[in-house]
């Protein structure tokens, strides 16, 4: 008898595991791109509203002749991402191999530059100095530093808040940023106090001041510190929300200076510069489903000559319990965001603000997003996922 | 044991083929998941090798087709057999030696003439995702993506 039971519930069980299999969840999807330039490829996406205001003039390419055209890739390794680099040309030409050799050095020296200044983890980068430095003291930079503070800044008056690269600690409390570990239980996540005090702190991030004398850069941090335990805390920025978009930024530049009208650079799936494609003039870009296990796309479109951001929750995160934890934290609570927004993709404009923007959207929730691409992104592709 | 347990153990005997169906289910399960899983994973095979010096192309080969040669990397560079080629490459830095198996179409380093002979702790590639890089001498040994011009591209 003890073996039927089992028997039967081995069958239960597992007529419970394919209908829990079987059941689809449906998400929605917000966008301002015409109609006519996308269409949905996933049945577990459906269009919950068109946003009104783009207005984004396509740009205009010329046909090339480009039979004798063929494409290299290479990846390239920064402390943000990998990235990969492909790029199409003649390349028996005269002089066309040491062209993408000198571009590819170019690329790279790209890559390390924004590593030396950008990143939190490199020791006397421009961010780890900012971090270690005192309250109220200033610091020289480099030029990039200054151009990718300058765009946090914007950006970060432009969404009221939502996007603030000053919420290093919350990144680091929560398990992320290159922090040990993430938490294994609700007894191991922050205290809500100890959250307050960090979004407290991030919440001066307007007062950072910038300032360029005689050709060099400088940073203030604020004199506004707080208190955790016996701790006194300054303020600490980490940048990886926008300093991938600001290399694409500038390798956009590097493909125009070398001669280059075909490829892409893909830096991190996070931030791409599409150019032409040899073949068929346009990319056909499919936006894989955020959280969806087979990664099929779930809208398609076409992209030339721009730039893409995007950014989602299912890239890092970990649940506890049924609550999910994901990399991108809200201003607003200190926490991971929970607003419903899956993922956000920003295509059009200066790809470091793209990246930016991406994450102050994720932050608004759908209400807010809506109004705020309307409002203030009339000249940029915005789509959006929503639980 | 009462003559009233050994009745109810021997009319339990018809029970041992359901374990035995239930044991052919978990095995026939699993077997199915194995081969599915080894089915359907994207192996993306190889089909040859780019080598670059300082990001310049000196040496291509594409399995079941003619070695493509340069300035950098002659015809006196590679030896070739039935199974394999071994093709040495010489940068202003040093010599890199590497061996392409066409059989296993697999390319690994098999010498290098540098102080930490990194490159040599590299696995051979044996498909799209692997690559080989020697720091001291610039090189870099990369699949031989044949897609790269596709439009299709999803993130």
């Amino acid at each position: 008898m003890k073996i039927k039971t089992a028997a039967i519930a081995a069958a239960a069980l597992f007529g419970v595991c394919a209908f829990a299999g079987c059941k689809k969840t449906t998400y929605s999807v917000y966008t301002n791109m015409p109609q006519s330039s996308y269409t949905l490829s996933d049945k577990s996406y459906k269009l919950a509203a068109e946003i009104g205001g783009y207005c984004a003039e396509q740009k205009q390419f010329e046909d090339k002749d480009t039979s004798a055209y063929t494409s290299l890739g290479r990846y390239f390794f920064s402390m943000m991402a990998d990235a990969y680099l492909v790029v199409s040309d003649d390349f028996t030409k005269d002089g066309a191999q040491e062209n993408y050799a000198n571009f590819n050095k170019a690329v790279s020296d790209v890559l390390n530059e924004v590593d030396k200044a950008l990143s939190s983890t490199v020791v006397n980068s421009d961010v780890s100095r900012f971090n270690d430095a005192a309250a109220g003291k200033t610091i020289e930079i480099r030029e990039i530093t200054y151009n990718v503070l300058s765009e946090a800044k914007y950006v970060y008056n432009l969404t009221d808040g939502c996007y603030n690269p000053a919420l290093y600690y919350n990144i680091q409390a929560y398990g992320f940023g290159g922090a040990e570990d993430f938490p294994h239980s609700e007894s191991e996540l922050p205290s809500a106090e100890t959250v307050a005090q960090y979004t407290d702190l991030a919440s001066h991030f307007g007062e950072v001041d910038l300032s360029e004398a005689e050709g060099k850069f400088y940073v203030k941090k604020p004199d506004y510190t707080v208190t955790v335990g016996e701790e006194t805390l300054s303020m600490k920025l980490d940048l990886g929300g926008i300093g991938k978009g600001y290399a694409v930024d500038k390798i956009d530049g590097l493909f125009d200076e070398y001669g280059y009208e075909f490829g892409y650079f893909n830096f991190g799936s996070s931030s791409i510069l599409f150019k032409s494609n040899v073949k068929a003039g346009s990319w056909n870009l499919g936006l894989s489903g955020p959280r969806s296990i087979n990664r099929d796309a779930y809208l398609q479109t076409k992209v030339r000559g721009e730039k893409l951001s995007t950014s989602g929750d299912d890239e890092q995160y970990y649940k506890i319990g049924k609550t999910r934890y994901c990399h991108v934290i809200d201003p607003a609570t200190g926490k991971p965001v929970q607003t419903g927004i899956m993922s956000v993709t920003v295509i059009g404009g200066g790809a470091a603000q793209a990246d930016a923007l991406t994450t102050a959207i994720m932050c608004m929730g759908k209400d807010r997003a809506i109004e705020f691409i309307e409002g203030k992104l009339t000249d940029r592709k915005v789509t959006f996922t929503c639980e | 044991m009462s003559l009233k347990k050994i009745e109810q153990v021997k009319r339990d005997k018809g029970f041992k083929i359901f374990d035995l169906i239930i044991y052919g289910v978990l095995v026939v399960t699993v077997a199915v998941l194995f081969i599915v899983f080894f089915t359907t994973r994207n192996t993306n095979p190889l089909t040859g090798v780019r080598v670059f010096v300082q990001a310049k192309i000196v040496f291509e080969y594409e399995f079941g087709k003619e070695p493509v040669f340069t300035e950098s990397v002659t015809a006196d560079d590679v030896e070739e057999n039935s199974s394999s080629l071994t093709v040495t490459v010489r940068t202003k830095d040093g010599v890199n030696v590497l061996y392409i198996n066409k059989e296993k179409k697999t390319v690994k380093m098999k010498d290098a003439d540098c102080k930490g002979k990194q490159c040599l702790y590299f696995q051979p590639i044996s498909d799209n995702n692997k690559f080989i890089y020697c720091s001291p001498h610039g090189l870099r040994v990369e699949p031989l993506l044949k897609d790269l011009d596709n439009p299709d591209i999803i993130i």
